[in-house]
């Protein structure tokens, strides 16, 4: 414990702000632990890593290390958002930096091994960087690149995702080493006041997707009259296409459960939630075994650091129902009931969990809470744009070619988020079409709004929203009808079926989507679907309803040439929609190779060598096997 | 949110350009009513909190910022404009009907709601006239498979009323919403047919023909129906409702919003027990008997013969002529029948259904507190801190009453207290409990006085105000708790801590039920609960206090014509030679000068000869107490019997002259609810053939017996009866607005020894749950379906719940094996029966509950009966036994048995 | 096996034990039926009315919560749950195609179970690792990247794989 002040110190060297002046950035580094040689070996074991093979590589380097006679340290650590590199393994002997190893295999990692534990050099081949810790000695090693001059990670600033798949997420020792629960420490010298003000400095709002100045939610909860007081924290992500929350959960659960403890601490709260859903069992299990060490070193529980102050945090799992990320309706679930939202007010700071005064904030929202307090509300509100402050993180996905989860500041242009991040669109002559925000209530933006940097006003301005922040990338062979399409169906699913607007209203307008993807639709069915979108966007109970339309207007909006097509041509440009499709090969782009032919599943493909392909009507069951597998857009 | 909170508590609005000032908190609705405007509404009942999930009453607020809101649920702010007829305002209005319209099915005419219902009403107002969108429609089959409503889920709009009203009024959470999002389906759980308590307000609140009344299906338009305000007369509550007639006939029942003691809460005898008025086993003309026969005959030869027997008999000697007269008379009515008997018949021999009531109770209360009734309203529950339940199944005994305190859960989340001999359905909404042995009710009333004199719970001001009588009861009750435990199986701790949450609510009220007022030593054991609410301040607090039950529709109107022998009309005692005297100026006779017979004392009499006729109106002495009584034999025994009723009741078969007597449905008058409120009743319904009023029966017979008691309609007996009973002149008000406590009586009451025979109201009797052979304990009671014998005519309420069925507990049932609808026999010491079991988890092991009203009357017959002593109100206790329960095993056999 | 097992009454003492252990406790019921499913795979429906009884709660409360929630089942389910994320960035990348394929390949539709009560499927809406899109899990075995016939191929693999067991029983 003495030592935690050590190396956990931020290393601020790196220039990356978008605005501010503020010219810094917060890198985690794991100090090597003293005393010991062994090599330490890292695997990325969150959902994703896992999911990509990740706990089979965990068995060989026990079962090589075994072979070859040596031991090592293993450590799990979460997601540090390369998803497009995963399989990711770091290795590091003493004295020299941590290696990140990407698309780590069975077939490479034999390699991977012998070279950095064996041959004393890294494995240049499979490296994607390495981590130099200026704070230790370190002997760089020739020919790998800097972990965070990579162009994935060079316009990122890490302030929620810092120890991300850098910390062992089993490990609370890690999570001191690397500055954890200073900003608690610090807080508990404070008066709920000042907490609170330097929150307000910060201009931190609400990362759950409405912006919500979160020191304006901590006050009215503070002010609210009550025996009894909850800090909850809403880490029921439910947007798909979303995933930053899971990334913390797994990956850095104290950075979570410290903001839970300096919000509660500044509100005056003594229990606490976190409602996650069940879909994240492996965060559930994590976050279960942090809150037990936490109460252990006495950051949780009663007589928190001896300051006389008690508070405790019970893990709630969901059931499966998206509505339940909506504040009110999480309060129902946690209280073992349908998860119905409820007219406001009352609103939860003053009436919530049991009908005492609660304060509701996401995953993300916390996990920025330490950081401020320790460097300053000014510090962080250094970052961002002019009305949103700070960082935040998104899920990119869809046809990037290196998706995963990015932490910018706000104001990075989408551009810059897409080309220099996610390093462009995967397939080189499938151009960019719209890039959908804020999941099933957000908006797909097109390309004019490529150089406009990201914040809650100017997605709300186009039509989009921030939503928990997800960002799917969609090109041209995605169908923008589907597209509102899949959403409305998704928030169909997961209306709750209360209030008139967004049970019905919704459910007409998946119907008349469904009408138009199958090539029935008429021209006045536009007409329809921006009237319901008003009315249901306007009269919807709660959230869920308000922002359902959003995918629609804005396909309408951005995309109403697309709509008309399917409508009066019966065409969907996009291949995508299947009633619509008649594939054809352009014979002047096809070049005869024949790629085309074997994932076809009923051969009605035909194809001889250098012989232009022949797709037969009779037998196409518009699979679209073949137009992915055309690597020249010859199969329309 | 931050807005400039001005501190004044009326805040100036506009709606429609209409400027208005209104209190703070005022929602956008209740402000738009203030004005007239309307707003339509769904899901909206003004007596629960919003649930604003119609959003049909969504209105543009145009200041401080423009957005929609809706007006059900948005409070207003200093200085709001609002629209609510502004193009958007009517364009989204419109939607959302558009969309309710596109799945709702046209059925209309079919549609029991059509004419009232609000979906198309607002469609004609509101509506697009054309269907722009179409779709599929729902198609669920309906759901008929219920005993009294209908659920029709294609026409449901999902407003969520009926689930709110059942969840938070009712609150038995019988019907709740399944799945979710579009598909969502109101209705019972496990998609299994509705069994509940059919209060039916779920159909109340449906705003479209969702829940429709079985009863009433295809019967009426709406238009075509007349309604008439008048009061239930199933219980002591007398709830208002509109009852609806087609020419004539009874179509059905509804509830009257805000008005009355339920404030527009029925329970399931309110709304549908409106059968029994249309019963073919009505009595429509004079009976008269002819050997063993009762024939009929004319309404003059009737009432000559019946005042002829009568005359006769008091011909013979004072006292040889009884009356017992029920609480299904009106106030007039038993006011005429306590002058015939006291007056015409110069008796003194007058008792009533008050003797197997709640006499204990309101003598009581009376006595100690100057209140004839209750001291506490409705009102007055709902806003308790604590209501501290002992003997009382409210929800069967008391249903509305039940709401009120169940209001009370719900408000403030503040604790019900319950003592009770089973788990009721309001112990397990509760927070405090006591399950006792049956029939221990004293005991356990001891045990909670003991407890706040031990535990230092006495209000401080009461103790420093009245310390002779604190001293009083510290002394009686030093004894240790050995001898409360033992009976009642209780707990000391579990005693104190009841006593503890109670004493420690500001307003807590208690309610004792039938079990108290008409358990063993039951008048001790209600002054041990007055006892109980004078030292927790409960007698001097504004809003706390102590009460009794009644369970009879007109049971107090009995207490205030003073239809008991120990009464005089205005509930005076007949002691009182003051109050005597009055009545015999009033009258202008003289009364006679001893006190008479009580009902018990009277079947003696009359086994012996001493009485040799009798008139009994409106109660069915025979029927109601068990065999053991010996009212069979007593009233067989008469010379001269007669009797008005509507149906040919137990009494009545042993009549030698039998009136048709009017239900309330057929005749105008007063009824007196257990608060203490005089309402009225209004007939709307023809009567049966010759069937009279009773005041016409009592004034016929006067007549006849040369000493007319004429009047030409029950506001002239009202009029002349309000002299001796000042309460039948004030319609509508409760005891408790007139001043409840009388400090003048309870002074008196405390500087008289603070009631009399303390030691002996605290001494335990000794019969209290002893060993017998028979090890079980059996209960009857009540239940919510049936009260008396009345609802048992109802074929609406008999289908609904016709089960006269044992309940057992239900791990001991699945220990001897033994299943719902199998059958058992009974053995007590006064004979065996065999009976349906029914297995219930609310039932304590060892004991048992068979409902009162069963016409099964060979449980009923087991039953010893106590003869309470006069000092305990001679009030005969026939509620518990012991018995053997054994399994029949068999058809044969069972069927050998029954 | 299962079949074996159907014609006999469930024995459910460990599902009573669980609601009384939470009697009393402040909202039970969304736990209650999450403990019972971790125990018995599904919520027995017959369970339910008991339940209420123990916990005091109305059945409506708890058949509400039940139907409310997507990852409730009141039936038993296959010994392989395969479930096909059909989340957005899945969706994008051809969800659709697998998740029909499964249908196909499994003879089922989407929540059901196959007869033999070997597979379940089962959309899914997001699992949260949609840089690997589109993915499926059999079990808790995560399939990232995957294909229609990438899945099909999971699928004969086990079939082979418990045929080849039931013969060696």
């Amino acid at each position: 414990m003495a030592e935690e002040k050590k190396g956990g110190t931020a290393v601020m060297d790196a220039p990356a702000a978008k605005s501010g002046g503020l010219s810094v950035m917060p890198k985690r580094y794991v100090p090597w632990p003293e005393g010991n040689e062994k090599p330490q070996i890292w695997i990325g074991m969150g959902t994703c890593g896992t999911a990509a093979g990740a706990s089979a590589l965990e068995e060989e380097i026990q079962a090589w290390l075994k072979e070859h006679g040596m031991e090592a340290d293993i450590h799990p650590v979460g997601c540090v958002g390369m998803c497009h590199n995963e399989p990711l393994v770091d290795v590091q002997v003493k004295g020299r930096p941590r290696v990140s190893y990407k698309k780590v295999s069975s077939k490479n990692l034999a390699q991977i091994l012998k070279e950095h534990l064996q041959d004393g050099s890294a494995s240049k081949r499979a490296a994607f960087g390495q981590l130099i810790n200026p704070d230790e000695k370190q002997e760089p090693y020739d020919g790998i690149p800097n972990f965070h001059e990579e162009p994935f990670f060079k316009n990122q600033v890490k302030i929620v995702m810092q120890r991300c798949g850098v910390i062992d997420y089993h490990s609370i020792d890690d999570y001191l080493a690397t500055g954890g629960y200073d900003g608690l420490k610090k807080a508990v010298t404070m008066s709920s006041d000042e907490i609170i003000e330097e929150i307000k400095k910060s201009g931190l709002r609400g990362r759950g997707g409405a912006g919500f100045p979160t020191w304006m939610k901590w006050k009215f909860a503070r002010d609210a009259e009550g025996d009894a007081k909850y800090m909850v924290c809403n880490a029921d992500e439910g947007d798909p296409g979303a995933f930053m929350d899971r990334a913390v959960l797994e990956g850095d659960p104290h950075s979570l459960l410290e903001g839970m403890i300096i919000g509660a601490f500044a509100v005056g709260a003594q229990y606490g939630y976190i409602y996650c859903r069940a879909e994240y069992p492996l965060a559930i299990r994590i976050l279960n075994q942090a809150l037990d060490q936490a109460r252990e070193k006495g950051f949780l529980g009663e007589n928190i650091l001896g300051t006389g102050f008690s508070y405790d945090i019970i893990i709630k799992e969901g059931a499966g129902a998206y509505v339940c990320g909506e504040e009110m309706a999480l309060l129902n679930s946690i209280m073992g009931e349908r998860g119905m939202p409820m007219i406001k007010p009352p609103f939860p700071a003053t009436r919530g969990v049991w009908g005492k005064p609660t304060n509701i904030n996401n995953v993300e929202t916390f996990a920025n809470i330490a950081e401020i307090v320790v460097n300053g509300g000014d510090w962080y509100a250094g970052w961002g744009s002019e009305t949103t402050k700070g960082t935040k993180t998104f899920a990119l996905t869809g046809k990037v070619k290196r998706p995963g989860l990015v932490e910018v500041p706000t104001g990075t242009t989408i551009r810059e988020l897409v080309e220099d991040i996610g390093g462009g669109m995967t397939l080189k002559k499938v151009g960019f079409k719209a890039a959908q925000f804020g999941g099933p209530s957000g908006g797909c933006l097109p390309g004019e709004f490529m150089e406009t940097g990201i914040d809650y006003e100017s997605l709300n301005s186009g039509g989009a929203i921030m939503g928990s922040g997800g960002v799917v990338v969609l090109d041209e062979y995605n169908c923008m009808v589907d597209t509102a399409r899949f959403f409305m169906e998704f928030t169909v699913d997961e209306s709750c079926g209360k209030c008139t607007p967004c049970r019905d209203g919704t459910a007409l307008m998946l119907q008349i989507l469904e009408r138009i993807t199958h090539g029935e639709g008429r021209l006045e069915d536009i007409e329809k679907l921006e009237q319901i979108s008003g009315f249901t966007k306007a009269n919807s109970l709660c959230g869920l309803g308000q922002v359902a339309p959003n995918p629609v207007l804005t396909t309408l909006r951005y995309f109403r040439d697309e709509v008309v097509e399917h409508i009066v041509d019966k065409k969907c440009r996009a291949h995508s929609c299947d009633e619509l499709i008649e594939y054809v090969v352009l014979e002047d782009k096809c070049t005869t190779c024949g790629l085309c032919k074997p994932p076809c599943p009923t051969d009605a493909l035909e194809w001889e060598k250098k012989q232009t392909a022949f797709i037969n009507h009779e037998t196409c069951i518009r699979c679209k096997a073949c137009v992915m597998a055309c690597p020249f857009m010859a199969i329309k | 949110m931050s807005t400039a909170t001005t501190k004044v508590d009326t805040i100036t609005v506009t709606i429609n350009g209409q400027t208005i000032q209104v209190p703070k908190g005022t929602r956008i609705i209740q402000a738009a009513e203030m004005l007239g405007i309307e707003i339509p509404t769904f899901c909206y009942q003004p007596r629960m909190r919003p649930n604003a999930a119609c959003r049909i009453c969504t209105v543009e607020v145009t200041k401080p910022m423009n957005k929609m809101f809706m007006a059900c649920a948005t409070e207003m702010m200093d200085g709001m404009e609002v629209l609510t007829d502004s193009e958007r305002t009517l364009k989204d209005r419109q939607t959302n009907l558009d969309l309710l319209l596109t799945q709702h099915p046209l059925d209309c005419p079919v549609c029991d709601k059509g004419g009232e219902c609000k979906l198309q009403d607002y469609s004609v107002k509101y509506g697009s006239f054309e269907n722009p969108f179409e779709t599929k429609r729902k198609d669920f089959p309906e759901d008929i498979r219920s005993v009294a409503l209908d659920f029709n889920s294609n026409r449901c709009i999902l407003c969520g009323g009926c689930i709110q009203v059942c969840g938070d009024i009712q609150q038995v959470d019988a019907i709740g919403f399944s799945k979710r999002g579009f598909i969502t389906v109101v209705g019972a759980p496990m998609g299994e047919a509705l069994d509940c308590e059919f209060c039916g307000q779920c159909m109340d609140v449906c705003p479209v023909g969702a829940i429709t009344s079985r009863f009433a299906k295809y019967k009426f338009r709406p238009w075509q129906e007349e309604k008439t305000q008048t009061t239930c007369t199933y219980c002591g509550c007398g709830c208002q409702y509109d009852l609806r007639t087609v020419d004539g006939e009874a179509s059905r029942v509804t509830p009257i919003e805000g008005v009355g003691p339920g404030q527009g809460s029925l329970c399931v005898r309110g709304h549908f027990g409106y059968h029994f008025m249309e019963d073919d086993r009505r009595i429509t003309r004079p009976l008269v008997r002819r050997g063993d026969k009762l024939v009929e005959t004319t309404w003059e030869e009737a009432v000559s013969e019946a005042a002829r027997g009568l005359a006769g008999a008091k011909a013979a000697g004072a006292g040889r002529v009884a009356g017992i007269a029920g609480g299904r008379l009106t106030n007039e009515e038993q006011y005429l029948f306590g002058r015939l008997v006291r007056d015409v018949l110069g008796s003194s021999n007058l008792d009533s259904s008050l003797r197997y009531g709640a006499i204990n109770g309101v003598t009581v209360t009376r006595e100690a507190l100057g209140v004839t009734g209750m001291m506490n309203s409705f009102d007055e529950v709902r806003a308790a801190d604590a209501v501290l339940l002992i003997g009382c199944d409210i929800t069967q005994e008391a249903p509305i009453l039940g709401l009120a305190v169940k209001e009370a859960i719900h408000k403030g989340e503040k604790p019900v207290l319950v003592a009770d001999s089973m788990k009721t359905e309001i112990m397990k909404r509760g927070a405090g409990r006591l399950v006792y042995t049956p029939g221990t009710e004293i005991a356990v009333i001891k045990g909670l006085v003991k407890a706040v004199v031990d535990e230092g719970l006495i209000d401080e001001q009461v103790a420093k105000k009245y310390p002779k009588a604190v001293q009083a009861l510290r002394s009686e009750l030093s004894g240790t708790y050995k001898e409360i435990e033992t009976p009642t199986g209780l707990k000391k701790d579990d005693i104190v801590a009841l006593a503890k949450r109670f004493a420690a609510a500001s307003k807590g009220i208690i309610l004792a039920g039938p079990r108290v007022t008409g358990g063993l030593k039951g008048k001790s054991a209600m002054t041990m609960l007055v006892d109980l609410a004078f030292l927790t301040g409960g007698l001097t607090t504004p809003g706390a206090g102590v009460n009794a039950i009644t369970m009879e529709n007109n049971e107090l109107g009995l207490a205030l014509n003073g239809m008991a022998p120990e009464l005089v009309p205005g509930g005076g005692s007949w002691d009182d030679a003051e109050a005597r005297g009055k009545v015999a100026t009033a009258w202008n006779c003289s009364l006679p000068n001893h006190q008479g017979d009580t009902m018990m004392e009277m079947f003696d009499a009359m086994r012996e000869g001493r009485i040799s006729a009798a008139i009994v109106a409106g109660t069915d002495p025979v029927g109601r107490l068990p065999q053991d009584a010996g009212a069979a034999e007593a009233l067989g025994a008469l010379d001269c019997l007669v009797v008005s009723d509507l149906f040919l009741s137990e009494t009545a078969k042993r009549a030698h002259v039998v009136f048709p007597a009017r239900s309330y449905a057929e005749k105008d008058g007063t009824v007196t609810n257990m608060e203490g409120r005089v309402q009225t009743i209004t007939s709307c319904m023809k009567a049966p053939g010759k069937a009279a009023s009773d005041w016409k029966i009592v004034s016929d017979i006067a007549r006849e017996m040369g000493h007319p008691l004429e009047y030409a309609n029950p506001g002239e007996i009202r009029a002349e009866a309000a002299a001796l009973v000042p309460q039948f002149a004030d319609t509508d008000v409760t005891n408790a607005a007139r001043g409840g406590v009388s400090t003048e009586a309870l002074e008196a009451w405390l500087a008289g020894g603070f009631g009399t025979g303390m030691g002996e109201r605290y001494d335990l009797p000794a019969k209290l749950n002893e060993a017998s052979g028979h090890e079980m304990r059996l209960y009857v009671g009540e239940l919510l379906f049936h009260s008396g014998s009345m609802s048992t005519y109802n074929w609406g309420l008999m289908k609904i719940n016709d089960a006269a069925s044992l309940q057992l507990n239900s791990r001991e049932a699945r220990k001897l094996k033994i299943k719902e609808g199998d059958r058992v026999r009974l053995t007590g010491d006064r004979g065996s029966c065999v009976v349906t079991a029914k297995p219930d988890p609310n039932i304590m092991p060892g004991t048992l509950f068979f409902p009162r009203h069963s016409v099964l009357d060979d449980v009923r017959n087991l039953v010893q009966v106590v003869e309470g002593s006069e000092e305990e109100g001679s009030v005969p206790q026939f509620r518990f036994t012991r018995v053997t329960m054994e399994k029949v095993s068999g058809v044969a056999e069972a069927e050998a048995s029954a | 096996m299962t079949a074996k097992t159907e014609e006999q009454e469930l024995d459910l003492t460990r599902a009573y034990e669980i609601a009384e252990e939470e009697y009393g406790k402040q909202g039970p019921i969304i736990r209650v039926l999450q403990k019972v499913q971790a125990e018995y795979g599904y919520i027995p429906p017959e369970y339910l009315p008991e339940m209420a009884e123990i916990l005091e709660v109305p059945l409506a409360k708890i058949f509400g919560a039940l139907t409310f929630y997507s990852q409730f089942y009141t039936s038993p389910r296959g010994k392989y749950i395969v479930k096909v994320c059909v989340g957005t960035a899945c969706h994008v990348q051809g969800a659709k195609d697998i998740l029909d394929r499964m249908k196909d390949e499994l003879k089922v539709g989407a929540g059901e179970t196959t007869e033999d009560m070997m597979f379940t499927l089962e959309p899914v809406a997001c699992i949260g690792s949609c840089g690997l899109a589109p993915l499926c899990l059999i079990n808790t075995e995560t399939a990232a990247n995957m294909t229609p016939a990438g899945m099909a191929g999971k699928i004969q693999a086990i079939v082979e794989k418990e045929s080849a067991g039931v013969a060696e029983e």
